[in-house]
Formats: C-alpha cells, sequence, structure tokens
C-alpha cells in the first residue's frame, strides 16, 4: 500500500511515531437486497466503504502510553490518513475496537509495555 | 416516465450499486392543529400553499441520516392518485411541513482526470462496455495502433431524481429507536377539503371547473389549446345541482371529472396534470430488473373495447363498444358508475371520448418485486421481458423501499371486469332512460318512441305520470299531459279522461270492488242492492256537508239530529222507550233539553191513538184516546172562535129541526146484542132526522151527527121553549089575576 503510516493522525495527534505497522482495509458492506436476479446475476446494493485502519504499536512508554490510551478509549476518533483511491488525505470518524496491552513492569512503572495492536473503524462510508 | 440518463438506467440494475435519499426540509410553523393533530381545512392549505412556494431550504438530512423511506404510487385508472412519501429519521419535524424528496443513484461518471501530466495532452474516447482509454492529443491513430494505457477514470456523482415536495400529514415516534416516521402526501392533499361551493363546478364547463377547484385549493393548472382539442369533454357543462346535498371533497369532484373525460390526474409541488393514457411503453425490461421471487404475470387485460355508463347498478346503461374487436379479441368492457356529472340524459355526449381514451388499452396483471427500477411513472407502460415473452404492463401500484438497500414493489390489477346485458342497454339515452339521482331524491324514467313520450318522475311526496306528444321537437298543446298524479300531500288527484282499473282493487286491504261488480268494505258491504253493516258495527251515519244534520242508522234504530241537539232528533228503535214493534207499536216521546221526558207520549198501535201525561211519580194525570170506536178525553173542544169561521146567520127555530127527530136506542153492529145501548137518532131513509145536524164525509154523504150543531139547534130550541114557557107562565099569571078579581 502506498501509504505513509507517518500520515495517520488520530485527533489531530501524529501517532506514525508509535506504530511499527498500519494494515489498511477497505471493507464493502452490502444491504440485505443484494442477492440474484432473475436472470441468475448477482445484483444488490452497496451500502458503502468502511475503512478500517488496524494500528501496530511498537512498545510505548508510561508517557507515550498516556498520549495513546486516551485517543482509542474515546467513543470516536477523528482520524486522517492518505486514501490511495481518492488520491488525497482523507478524514473520517471512527470508533475503536478493542485493545489490550502487556505490561510486565507495572509495579515499578519503569519500562515498556509490550508492543499491541487497535483497529479504528469508519463508521461512515467513504 | 422521469427522464433518466443511460448511465442512470444502466446503474440501477447493476451490483454494488450506491444509493442515497435526501430530504429538503422546509419548516412551517404557522399551521394550525388540534390536539396536535393536522386538519385540512381551508387556512391550513393557505398556509401549505405559501410554504410550497418557500424556496429557501431550512435543513438538509440524507445519507445515514434517512433511515428509511417508502415511495407509494398507488391509484386507479380515471381518478385522480396522490402520491405518498414515508420515511424514518432522528429529527422531530411539524404535521404540515414541507420536505422535499429525492432519490439518489451513484453514477461513475467518466470526467476529465486531476492528473495535471494529462492535462492539454491526453483525451479520453469511450469504447465498447464503458471502457475509457487514453489518448494523447494530436496523435493520429490507425486500428491495430498501441494505446498508452487502459482508464477506468471514473468520477462518483450522484444523480438525483427529485419526487416533489410532499407535506407531512402524520408522524409517529419510535421509542426503540429514537426516530420519528412520518408520513407525507403530494399537494393533492390540498383538494381533500370539504367540498362547500357548488357554484364553482355548476353551470359552467368542465374546464372551468378544474381551474375553478385548482383556484379553490391552492393548485395551478395550465390547460392547454391543445387539451382543449385532444379532449372535447372540456367544453361540457356541468348541470345545475349536480352536487347538491351531497358530503364529499373537492378531489371526489376531481375524480368524477376524470372519469368525465377518459383522464387521471396528478400533482407535483402546486401543479395538477391531466394525464392521458399513453399507451405506447415508455421503456422495456429484463429479468435483470426482477428480484427471483414473487414475479407474477397474470391474465392480460383488454384490449378496452367497450365502455359502460352505468346509472342505478346495473340498470340503464349507455355503450359505445366496437365489435369487430370483441369479435376478435372478446368482450373487454369498462365500466362508469353513477358518476354524478354523467347522471342526466346528456351523458351520451360524454361516452365518445371517453371510448377514444380507453379504447384498445390492454395489459398484464403483474405483481412483481424488482431489483428497483424508480423512474417508472404512475400509467406508464411499459415491457417485462422474460425469455421469448413480453408482457406490456401498466404502472397502476408502485412501492419503492428504500433502507440501506432498494425494493420495488409493482403491481397491477385487472380492473373487475362487468358483462352488461346489451339487450337491455343502449347506444343512446333518447328512447329509454332511467335515472336514480340520489343526491336530488329523484326517480326520472322515459320512454320515447316517434313523436311520443312518457315520463314517470318520482319524488318522496309526489309521483308524477305524463305521456306527451311532439312535432318537430316541440311538446304539442293541448295533446299533452294524458294522466297526472299531483303532488298535493292533502290528497291524490288523477286527471284523465277515463280511467280504467281492472282487476280486483284493493285499497289498504279493507277495501275492495271485485270482478263480480260487487264492493267489500272491511266494516260492511254493498252488494246485490242490500247495504250491510258488520254485525258488531254499531251504525251507519249520514252527516250533511256543513256537519248540521246528522242521521244515524244502526241496527236496533233510526235517529236524526240538527246541531247535535237531541231536543231536535228523531228517534225510532225497536226498543223501549221508542220505536216501531209490538209492544207498543209506536210510543213518542219528547226531549227536555238533551234528556228523554217519558212523563208526556203518545203511542199509537192495534186499538187506537192515545196520549198521556204521568206525574213524576207514576200516576196518570190525563189520558185521551182514539180508537176505531171510540174518541176518550178529559175534555173535546170544537174549535168556535169568530177568526176560523164566516157566512154568519143567525137559527130562527130550533125546535122545528128536532121536533120531528125520532130519537132510537141502539146497538152499533161490533157490539154485542146484549151490549149497552147507545141514544140517537139514525141517519137512513126510513128514520127522521134532520139534515142540519148530520156530518158529510169527503163524499158528502151523511155518516154522522155533528154533535156540536146537535147541540147548539137543542140550546135554540130550549130558548124557544123557555120562551113559550115564559109566555104560558104570564098567561097563566093574568088569568090567575083576573080569576081573583072576578071574585
Amino acid at each position: 500500500m502506498f501509504t505513509n503510516k507517518n500520515a495517520i493522525t488520530v485527533n489531530g495527534v501524529n501517532i506514525g511515531q508509535y506504530l511499527v505497522e498500519v494494515k489498511y482495509g477497505f471493507n464493502k458492506l452490502w444491504s440485505q437486497d443484494s442477492g440474484r436476479n432473475l436472470a441468475g446475476r448477482m445484483t444488490g446494493t452497496l451500502i458503502g466503504i468502511f475503512p478500517k485502519l488496524t494500528l501496530q504499536f511498537r512498545k510505548l512508554t508510561k508517557s507515550e502510553m498516556e498520549v495513546i490510551a486516551p485517543l482509542l478509549d474515546r467513543e470516536s476518533q477523528t482520524v486522517s490518513y492518505y486514501d490511495p483511491t481518492l488520491h488525497r488525505m482523507n478524514t473520517m470518524t471512527t470508533y475503536a475496537g478493542d485493545w489490550e496491552n502487556i505490561n510486565k513492569k507495572i509495579i515499578s512503572g519503569s519500562g515498556k509495555n509490550e508492543g499491541f495492536s487497535c483497529s479504528l473503524i469508519a463508521v461512515s462510508r467513504r | 416516465m422521469i427522464a433518466r440518463t443511460s448511465d442512470f438506467k444502466d446503474e440501477i440494475s447493476k451490483l454494488a450499486r450506491q444509493i442515497d435519499f435526501k430530504l429538503n426540509l422546509y419548516m412551517n410553523d404557522k399551521l394550525i392543529t388540534q390536539d396536535g393533530k393536522f386538519i385540512m381545512t381551508e387556512a391550513n392549505n393557505h398556509l401549505i400553499v405559501e410554504q410550497l412556494d418557500t424556496t429557501e431550504v431550512d435543513e438538509t438530512i440524507q445519507g445515514e441520516d434517512v433511515y428509511n423511506v417508502t415511495v407509494s404510487n398507488v391509484g386507479t385508472m380515471l381518478s385522480t392518485m396522490m402520491k405518498e412519501i414515508d420515511f424514518e429519521i432522528r429529527d422531530e419535524l411539524r404535521i404540515g411541513d414541507i420536505v422535499d424528496c429525492n432519490f439518489g443513484l451513484k453514477i461513475n461518471k467518466y470526467s476529465e482526470t486531476t492528473d495535471t501530466k494529462y492535462q492539454d495532452e491526453k483525451d479520453y474516447y469511450k469504447l465498447e462496455n464503458d471502457i475509457y482509454v487514453l489518448l494523447v492529443k494530436g496523435t493520429d491513430y490507425n486500428i491495430g495502433d498501441d494505446i498508452e494505457d487502459t482508464i477506468y477514470e471514473f468520477t462518483p456523482e450522484y444523480e438525483w431524481i427529485n419526487y416533489g415536495k410532499y407535506i407531512i400529514h402524520t408522524k409517529e415516534y419510535n421509542e426503540d429507536t429514537n426516530t420519528y416516521t412520518y408520513v407525507s402526501y403530494d399537494s393533492m392533499l390540498l383538494s381533500m377539503i370539504t367540498f362547500d361551493d357548488r357554484s364553482l363546478v355548476e353551470n359552467v364547463s368542465v374546464k372551468t371547473a378544474i381551474e375553478n377547484i385548482c383556484n379553490k385549493v391552492g393548485l395551478s393548472v395550465n390547460i392547454t389549446a391543445q387539451d382543449e382539442i385532444d379532449l372535447p369533454n372540456l367544453s361540457k357543462i356541468i348541470h345545475q345541482d349536480t352536487f347538491k346535498d351531497i358530503e364529499m371533497t373537492y378531489r371526489d369532484v376531481l375524480d368524477m371529472i376524470c372519469q368525465c373525460l377518459g383522464i387521471s390526474m396528478i400533482s407535483n409541488n402546486k401543479e395538477l396534470y391531466l394525464k392521458r393514457f399513453n399507451k405506447t411503453a415508455v421503456d422495456s425490461f429484463d429479468e435483470n430488473y426482477l428480484k427471483d421471487t414473487n414475479v407474477i404475470f397474470g391474465q392480460k387485460y383488454g384490449p378496452i373495447n367497450s365502455v359502460v355508463l352505468s346509472r342505478s347498478e346495473d340498470n340503464d346503461n349507455l355503450y359505445r363498444k366496437d365489435d369487430q374487436s370483441i369479435a376478435l379479441n372478446g368482450l373487454h368492457e369498462f365500466k362508469i358508475k353513477d358518476n354524478l356529472i354523467m347522471l342526466y340524459d346528456d351523458r351520451e355526449d360524454y361516452i365518445n371520448e371517453i371510448f377514444d381514451e380507453l379504447h384498445n388499452i390492454e395489459y398484464y396483471e403483474n405483481d412483481f418485486d424488482s431489483t428497483g427500477i424508480t423512474y417508472l411513472e404512475w400509467l406508464d407502460f411499459y415491457n417485462i421481458t422474460r425469455g421469448d415473452k413480453t408482457y406490456n404492463c401498466l404502472m397502476l401500484n408502485d412501492e419503492i423501499k428504500i433502507n440501506q438497500g432498494l425494493e420495488e414493489h409493482i403491481y397491477t390489477e385487472v380492473p373487475e371486469e362487468a358483462t352488461t346485458d346489451y339487450k337491455t342497454a343502449g347506444k343512446t339515452d333518447k328512447e329509454v332512460s332511467f335515472i336514480v339521482d340520489k343526491q336530488q331524491g329523484e326517480i326520472k324514467s322515459r320512454v320515447s318512441q316517434d313523436d311520443l313520450e312518457s315520463v314517470v318522475e318520482q319524488t318522496a311526496n309526489a309521483i308524477g305520470l305524463s305521456v306527451s306528444q311532439f312535432e318537430d321537437g316541440e311538446q304539442v298543446s293541448g295533446a299533452t299531459i294524458l294522466a297526472q298524479i299531483n303532488d298535493d300531500s292533502s290528497a291524490v288527484q288523477i286527471d284523465a279522461d277515463k280511467i280504467n282499473l281492472n282487476g280486483v282493487i284493493t285499497a289498504n286491504n279493507n277495501f275492495k270492488i271485485l270482478n263480480d261488480g260487487s264492493m267489500e268494505a272491511k266494516n260492511g258491504k254493498f252488494i246485490d242492492g242490500y247495504i250491510q253493516i258488520k254485525s258488531d258495527s254499531p251504525a251507519i251515519f249520514l252527516n250533511s256537508f256543513d256537519n248540521n244534520y246528522e242521521t244515524t242508522i244502526s241496527k236496533s234504530g233510526y235517529s236524526t239530529k240538527y246541531n247535535g241537539n237531541n231536543s231536535s232528533a228523531i228517534y225510532i228503535n225497536a226498543n223501549n222507550p221508542s220505536g216501531i214493534g209490538n209492544t207498543p207499536d209506536i210510543q213518542l216521546y219528547s226531549y227536555y233539553g238533551q234528556t228523554l221526558d217519558t212523563n208526556y207520549g203518545c203511542s199509537i198501535d192495534a186499538n187506537g191513538i192515545g196520549a198521556w201525561h204521568y206525574n213524576s211519580d207514576g200516576t196518570q194525570l190525563s189520558r185521551s184516546i182514539l180508537s176505531s170506536t171510540q174518541v176518550r178525553s178529559p175534555s173535546i173542544v170544537d174549535e168556535s172562535r169568530e177568526e176560523i169561521k164566516k157566512n154568519f146567520e143567525k137559527l130562527d127555530s130550533g125546535l122545528n129541526i128536532i121536533k120531528d127527530i125520532d130519537i132510537y136506542k141502539y146497538n152499533y153492529i161490533h157490539q154485542e146484542d146484549n151490549g149497552k145501548k147507545h141514544i140517537g137518532f139514525i141517519i137512513g131513509k126510513d128514520y127522521n132526522y134532520s139534515k142540519e145536524i148530520t156530518s158529510l164525509d169527503e163524499n158528502n154523504e151523511e155518516v154522522g151527527a155533528d154533535l156540536y150543531s146537535f147541540i147548539s139547534v137543542c140550546c135554540k130550541a130550549i130558548q124557544e121553549q123557555q120562551e113559550q114557557i115564559d109566555e104560558l107562565k104570564q098567561r097563566i099569571e093574568k088569568l090567575e089575576n083576573d080569576s081573583i078579581a072576578e071574585k
């Protein structure tokens, strides 16, 4: 994908520096009217393409985590990313999937947690 | 059909089409509501019309904010059709708000690329199957040349179908989804106010009636000169009182006008359109537009080859038909029932145009779900092709459901085909017509032949019959009405030179005139010259015209009164105390006021005539009897007053009359021989009597003694004898005195 992970901002925060990988998903959602017509040909209404960014975070420090976690825990996010179909930066409203991380030194509070992933899914069609 | 681009038509049936629905809202905060409900009143109409003119959109709702939409175009032939759109959104709107409804389909249109490197250098050309190729401008390409690239440069863009402005009529709040569902109608809703001004549509042409109604309800209509040529019934005049005393809306009147013109009507925004049948298919659709379930094509309807105007149910039909088509295709009849405008005898002036409009219409009954066509309009003819079979269809009912997807349910039913009895129907009303005018409360039937016409008119208070004769269309005077029952509620009058009633005639089932000429009444009979009253009937009463005299004949007697006063009455009764019978034969009493006075009376019986006077205690005070043998009374008086007598003449001598009379003792013949003898003279040639004291009968025959004369003669005789006695007494006294003197 000809995209730049450093171009991704969530609620105005450029999160590219925290990522090791981004998976761009462009999922099609079909209406219930979809099916075969009398001629046997598939037909139906495409409700839309709902972009889904699966973010793979690197190991984060406590202070970095304190930046990222509030973004992911909000009920919705405003996400900007480069859309290769639109040939431009696209801004969308998303909701975040479940996310979890592993912190093996939680008592001392020092060091970094393990890397983790989280999905941001567009609430509206592109 | 709504004009659409070929891209739209292609895209609507494709996989992965993308749709949208957009609502432009025009808020209306002036409307009058009652208990939160919107009412179609004239005042509200004006407010809605104002709002329909508004161009400034208050708010637009579309995309994911529109949850469900149903667009319904449901109607029948020859009527108005009111379009309905139901939609569900989260926003709360008011009843009466105006919403402009738009359906959008995303079209991937070719457009200039935005990549600057191609600008002014390249150009796109469309090949078959929507493939676009990028070519270098100015290059002369030949067949077989390589091209630089194949470009699918599609620019997404929605193509919109505008369904027009709708008026929100009702709303519901959906508690579970926190949304509102609205029902909205197009501007035909404006015509659904109470029809309250007959002057708008009576005594005016059909065209003017349409214009007046539109002006009244806030719609506009543009009837062109071409319309007037194509629809000649527009110039027909609607009769006075056509809509008298009926309750309906202006839309109902428009429905009837639709039937008169053989057309239908729809509205869009504020405009009313006269919609004629365009019998040519506007488009064709194959199986790609049909879902794989619920696809039904039924019997073929038509071609319509007969139009019937029916009055009063199935009676009195007027028709136009195409016999050739009927022979070829069978009878397919379209019947219009009880249209008030075409209730009159000029309805045959309408039927030709209606027939022309409907003639040869044919379509298949259908009921199918489509993947979505969306741009067919109501009354469009279109074709559906499946395999080798093509079904020509008429769009009458269309329901488009739009949510995340799109489904369209189209169905058209075949009208209930009626079969008119053409033997009793006619091509004209000129010979026979039968009108049931429910609005006027009148039934009128008319039959005419040659120059004669009979009419029966029935209303709630009268039945009128008339037979008339015409010459050159003019009623001939003097030979017109042959019979009539008038409308005077106080009496029924039949005017005719001769009335013939045949058969047994019954009145109220109580009075009959029988075939044998006798007449029966429930309470008596007049038969064979007798009048019989029923056995339990009290009497026959005879009254004078002025009710002063009243005569009662009952089975027991007879009475006549004057002014109801018993004192001036005559009673003859078989029973006591008065009557004619055996005991006594006749008794007559007097009335004292209203009370029968039996103290005075007289009787006639076999013994003679009697008169009596009784005291109130029953003792007899006096009695007179006149029998065959005697007259007996306390006194018998011979009238002797001067004023009843004449030719007076003093009697000279009574003795001369009586001196020769022989007085006998005798019995009457009816007496027994030993009966008490009477004394008197005897009238007979062998007896001495005087004619001066006899009585004569009507034949001047002497039959008896004139007792008053006889007594008067005796009185005279006594006077004479007294003179003689006095004279003799004087002579005796003189002689005695002379004798004494001599002594």
